[in-house]
């Protein structure tokens, strides 16, 4: 009778090694899948772009299905580990509201931050027609950081502004095109031109 | 004030500028000095608005110190007209100056100040050259709420040699 007792005994062990054969067999299986995960990760790292685009146009639709803006440019490098593009002789132009569409180029920009943010660098140029109850708009920069969702822009770097026939320097400027504010810090100049000759 | 002046191009020096593109208000602070020809105001803020046909408005404010304000006069020789207040409006279209709270202004022959006029409110047509004093800081005129001065120097040099006057 004894090895009655002992029978379920040996049944019990191999059940018990089975099973933990499966935990462990498992919880290995899973750290196989990470550490692939990993690796391809550590692909992604390397900064490799994973697309290319040549002579694109991007555009961002509103809610009412108007465009809000459209960004081109004649190359665009995406790079998935930080979710950005560099492109190559970008042209951003903003639809926003009633204003004149604006024009902003400049030799190279990055759109990073989910497309919410454009860094604009080297020759940054900004032209928008005169409407009218606003004049015409130029601006020259070395440097922008434009954010096209909330329709603002700014820069540290010293600034040319254009408007009408007046034209205003600064270094470092902040920009509201919803609300059309400018603010242009650092000692700067604004010169009117001389009024013409007007019968006195 | 010198004719040519008015046909200057304007040149505002300043810290910072605030540019409200829809109400046409140009706003700006730090040390601003403006210069149109010989005209040279200085201040600590200046808002310059337009008039719908285009003529400037101008509003300076001192803090620390007054607003300055110096030109050329007219007319040949070296003169020059200088004031100085604690807020200041220039209208293009008429060249009016105002001078409004403890305004002052001196007729100056090269470096020499001659006459001198003070006041609580000075308005300075720049181009008739007339100016007019009130006695409140609003601009008109309301009695025993203070008194301007002006000060008239002599013209003629007393002779050498005569007898002076209050022996």
């Amino acid at each position: 009778m004894r090895n009655q007792r002992v029978a379920h005994r040996y049944r019990l062990s191999v059940g018990l090694v089975l099973g933990l054969f499966g935990a462990f067999g498992s919880f290995w299986l899973v750290e196989l899948m990470n550490r692939a995960g990993e690796e391809m990760q550590a692909g992604m790292k390397v900064n490799e772009p994973d697309y290319i685009v040549e002579n694109f146009s991007f555009v961002r639709m509103t809610k009412t299905g108007q465009p809000s803006y459209i960004i081109s440019g004649d190359k665009l490098t995406h790079r998935p580990v930080d979710d950005s593009s560099d492109i190559v002789k970008p042209v951003v132009r903003s639809l926003s509201g009633d204003n004149p569409p604006m024009d902003i180029r400049a030799q190279f920009a990055r759109v990073d931050q989910d497309n919410t943010r454009v860094t604009l660098r080297q020759d940054v140029r900004i032209d928008r027609a005169a409407s009218k109850d606003s004049r015409e708009m130029h601006l020259a920069t070395q440097a922008l950081t434009v954010y096209p969702e909330e329709d603002r822009m700014e820069t540290n770097q010293p600034v040319r502004l254009q408007f009408g026939d007046a034209t205003a320097t600064g270094t470092g400027m902040q920009a509201n095109n919803a609300t059309r504010q400018v603010h242009l810090a650092g000692r700067g100049t604004l010169v009117y031109p001389p009024r013409g000759q007007q019968t006195k | 004030a010198e004719k040519a002046d008015s046909y200057q191009k304007t040149v505002i020096d300043y810290r910072s500028l605030d540019i409200d593109d829809v109400k046409q208000i140009y706003t700006f602070t730090g040390d601003v000095v403006l210069t149109r020809g010989t005209l040279l105001m200085k201040a600590d803020k200046a808002v310059v608005t337009y008039t719908p046909d285009g003529y400037q408005l101008a509003t300076l404010t001192g803090g620390a110190r007054k607003v300055s304000f110096r030109q050329k006069r007219d007319g040949e020789g070296d003169q020059w007209m200088e004031g100085e207040a604690e807020r200041m409006e220039y209208d293009e279209k008429a060249e009016l100056v105002k001078l409004y709270s403890k305004a002052k202004i001196r007729r100056l022959e090269g470096k020499k100040p001659s006459d001198e006029v003070e006041g609580e409110f000075i308005s300075y047509d720049s181009r008739k050259e007339f100016f007019s004093v009130r006695n409140t800081n609003t601009g008109d005129n309301k009695p025993g709420a203070g008194r301007g001065t002006m000060v008239i120097q002599p013209k003629r040099t007393q002779p050498e040699g005569a007898p002076a006057a209050e022996k």
